[in-house]
């Protein structure tokens, strides 16, 4: 993929294309009236994606990040709040106006054309090009996605990998100033899906194009983005880097949406004059550093299961004081590495270990939990008090957070 | 302890059908079954379809006339001679059948454009959401839900010259000045028309209803995101995805409309107007006011071979592409 075959995206960048594609969404409202009450799809969203930016929208089903990117397209009306792309307020304009293009999940090609003509429907509709134009740049297109011996093929005839081939095809073509995506992969089989991860990223790089993508997906979230815009139940509970939301989540659900298998929590008792948080199966003493941190006693401890550890000689461990009994219920090979799960006074938490853990079902084993690796939330609000202390940035191992910022907002 | 039906049922066993029909030995399990699930419907069909269309056809090469009323078979074979009358146009009889052919036709294609347009138009409207759709589709789908003959009457109270209620309000509303002869003379073919398109325009908006709502809402969405407007998005997703769908309700009404004889009979009745006697109302008066039943079911196999011609044509020219793509 090579942005030279794409003249006409160059000229573009010259027509100061930066602040034409920033979309601002301010206070971006939705409620969908229904028979049973309103229902809040999208609450008081602010947002801003900056020019050529790659954002992941993740959330679980119902967090309103659907919604969201239809209202940024034009097919919801907004309830309340703007969109506005560059300087341009588009709240109220057509989906036709907005020159946009999107990607459906089940790519939405018309049955009764041709890939050709799917591809060239957008530029026939919206721009005055005369046919042979239009066919150079559908040429182009296809030359891009790798797709130029389809052209006389209809949708039906092409494999599910293919159309997904001429729905981006059809988004590129349009040279369009945003790229909205509605999980675009989610129909593809897992070897497919991970291959067009890798094609999309580079592709959108390529082009430099504003782009929304929303998925479900965790993998994607974490592996395709510039940023991540985590949302639950219409709510915006993150904005950061993968990297960010994983290591300095801003709240409990963050923690626990990211990474699989998702992290562990804990609910434990801190008692700050003696350091200590307790639980029915162990207590873990604190530094004082942290200490000073916590406000409230009724805590949820967090930890990833790649950063607890199994130890293998206890007696012999220089913290053999911190080391927490535990029983282990299953193992689950990978592989790569092997899930362990434990029980710690009736509740379950999961440590990843390396290929050859050397336990299994019902063995004791002792389970070491790094104080700088845990998160502790509190219990009520589920807002972040401590993070473990991970570097989110190659380039900087200094906490450069994001997440004090948004941590308030949950 | 056997009953009537396990008797019955152990009898049917026993018979050896691949002995009378040597292909059954070929057709697997499941093929067997599905043949003798559509046994009853073919059973019928053969009664109430093919026998009698096979007897017109014997009896259009045989002088049934009114002499052999009682015993047909008796008749003796004059093989094509009642084609070669029926069909001869230098005859009153045979230019009248020519002219009858013609008025079919426009029957057909008149209803067809008719019934297309306002079923089309109802079916689009009804796809809208809007409150109280459910009971307007209830109430378009009246005319074809009620008695045809009940409609047909209403239709013919109102159309009459002096005393009908829409030469009436024509009048008094000044469109006309004089009270038009809807029935009588050459307006009756396009009063047939009209009062068969209102009967069955329901039938082409519930199928085109049922079309417009498989049509994915997120080509629509795609569309207008393509820059589509609403007249576009209907020229360029509506209209063609409506196609196989089209394809059947327009082969359906042309066939249907030119054997149709309620409305036409009851509309014109027995002594038509010349311009609204449509081939099967003269072949019905030629045949059974004149006891002329070789020439009349010779008549009905012309027009059966036209109506097959077209509907043969029709697929394989116009639709065969899609049709056979949609449905694969």
């Amino acid at each position: 993929m090579d942005a030279t075959r794409f003249p006409h995206y160059h000229e573009h960048d010259n027509q100061n294309h930066n602040t034409m594609s920033r979309v601002t969404i301010d206070d971006l409202t939705k409620v969908y009236d229904s028979a049973n009450g309103s229902i809040v799809a999208v609450d008081e969203l602010n947002l801003t994606i900056d020019d050529g930016e790659f954002v992941v929208f993740v959330g679980p089903s119902g967090c309103g990040k659907s919604t969201t990117l239809r209202c940024i397209a034009g097919l919801e009306t907004v309830t309340d709040g703007t969109i506005t792309f560059g300087t341009k307020d588009v709240t109220e304009q057509k989906p036709k106006e907005r020159d946009i293009a999107m990607v459906f999940q089940n790519y939405a090609l018309y049955p009764h054309m041709t890939a050709r003509e799917n591809m060239a429907f957008g530029l026939k509709m919206s721009t005055d090009l005369d046919e042979s134009e239009i066919d150079d740049r559908v040429k182009d297109a296809a030359h891009t996605m790798g797709i130029e011996s389809l052209l006389h093929d209809k949708p039906k005839a092409l494999s599910g990998g293919q159309q997904q081939r001429v729905a981006l095809g059809r988004a590129i073509v349009r040279d369009p100033e945003v790229f909205l995506m509605d999980e675009p992969l989610s129909n593809l089989d897992a070897k497919l899906r991970a291959q067009m991860r890798t094609e999309l990223q580079q592709l959108q790089h390529d082009l430099d194009v504003t782009t929304v993508y929303v998925t479900h997906d965790q993998t994607e979230a974490m592996t395709m983005g510039d940023r991540i815009v985590v949302l639950d139940g219409g709510e915006l509970q993150q904005v950061g880097t993968p990297l960010e939301c994983y290591h300095r989540p801003a709240n409990q659900f963050v923690a626990g949406f990211l990474g699989s298998p998702p992290m562990n929590f804990l609910d434990v008792k801190a008692d700050l004059e003696d350091g200590v948080l307790s639980h029915p199966g162990f207590a873990l003493s604190l530094s004082e550093s942290v200490t000073g941190q916590i406000e409230r006693t009724e805590l949820v401890l967090g930890i990833r299961p790649e950063h607890a550890s199994l130890v293998s000689t206890p007696d012999a461990h220089p913290q053999s004081d911190r080391l927490i009994e535990a029983t282990v219920t299953v193992t689950e090979p990978m592989g790569d590495v092997t899930n362990v799960y434990l029980d710690i006074g009736g509740e379950s938490i999961t440590v990843t270990t390396d290929g050859y853990p050397g336990v299994q079902a019902d063995d004791t084993v002792s389970l070491l939990v790094p104080e700088a690796k845990i998160h502790l939330f509190d219990a009520e609000t589920g807002t972040a008090i401590k993070h473990s202390d991970e570097p989110i940035d190659s380039t900087a191992t200094e906490e450069t957070t994001q997440f004090a910022e948004t941590a308030g907002r949950s | 302890m056997t009953t009537p039906v396990t008797q019955v049922r152990n009898k049917l066993a026993d018979i050896e059908i691949g002995r009378y029909l040597p292909l059954y030995n070929q057709l697997t399990e499941e093929q067997r079954y599905a043949y003798k699930l559509l046994l009853p419907g073919l059973v019928m069909m053969f009664i109430i379809h093919f026998i009698p269309i096979m007897w017109g056809a014997l009896i259009s090469v045989m002088g049934v006339d009114s002499a052999y009323t009682s015993n047909w078979y008796e008749a003796p074979f004059v093989w094509f001679e009642n084609y070669q009358y029926v069909l001869d146009p230098r005859t009153v009889i045979g230019s009248r059948f020519w002219y009858s052919i013609r008025q079919t036709i426009i029957f057909a294609v008149g209803t067809l454009v008719l019934t297309y347009v306002l079923g089309l138009t109802a079916a689009l409207v009804l796809n809208q959401r809007f409150k109280g759709r459910f009971a307007a589709r209830t109430l378009l789908l009246l005319p074809w839900v009620a008695p045809a003959v009940v409609t047909l009457l209403v239709w013919r109270m109102m159309l009459q010259q002096q005393s009908g209620i829409i030469n009436s309000i024509l009048l008094s509303t000044g469109i006309i000045n004089e009270p038009i002869y809807w029935l009588i003379g050459d307006n009756a073919i396009w009063s047939l028309i009209l009062v068969h398109s209102w009967t069955q325009f329901p039938l082409v908006m519930i199928m085109l209803y049922a079309g417009l709502q498989s049509i994915p809402e997120q080509l629509y969405e795609a569309a207008s995101i393509d820059g589509a407007g609403r007249w576009q998005r209907f020229r360029y997703i509506t209209f063609p995805q409506l196609k196989p769908v089209s394809a059947v309700v327009i082969l359906l009404m042309m066939l249907w409309t030119m054997i149709n004889f309620t409305s036409a009979f009851v509309l014109l009745g027995s002594q038509p107007p010349q311009a609204g006697q449509v081939s099967i109302l003269y072949i019905y008066e030629f045949a059974f006011s004149n006891f002329q039943f070789g020439r009349g079911a010779a008549m009905s196999v012309v027009l059966f071979a036209i109506a097959m011609t077209m509907a043969m044509l029709y697929y394989k020219y116009l639709f065969d592409e899609d049709f056979t793509e949609e449905s694969r």
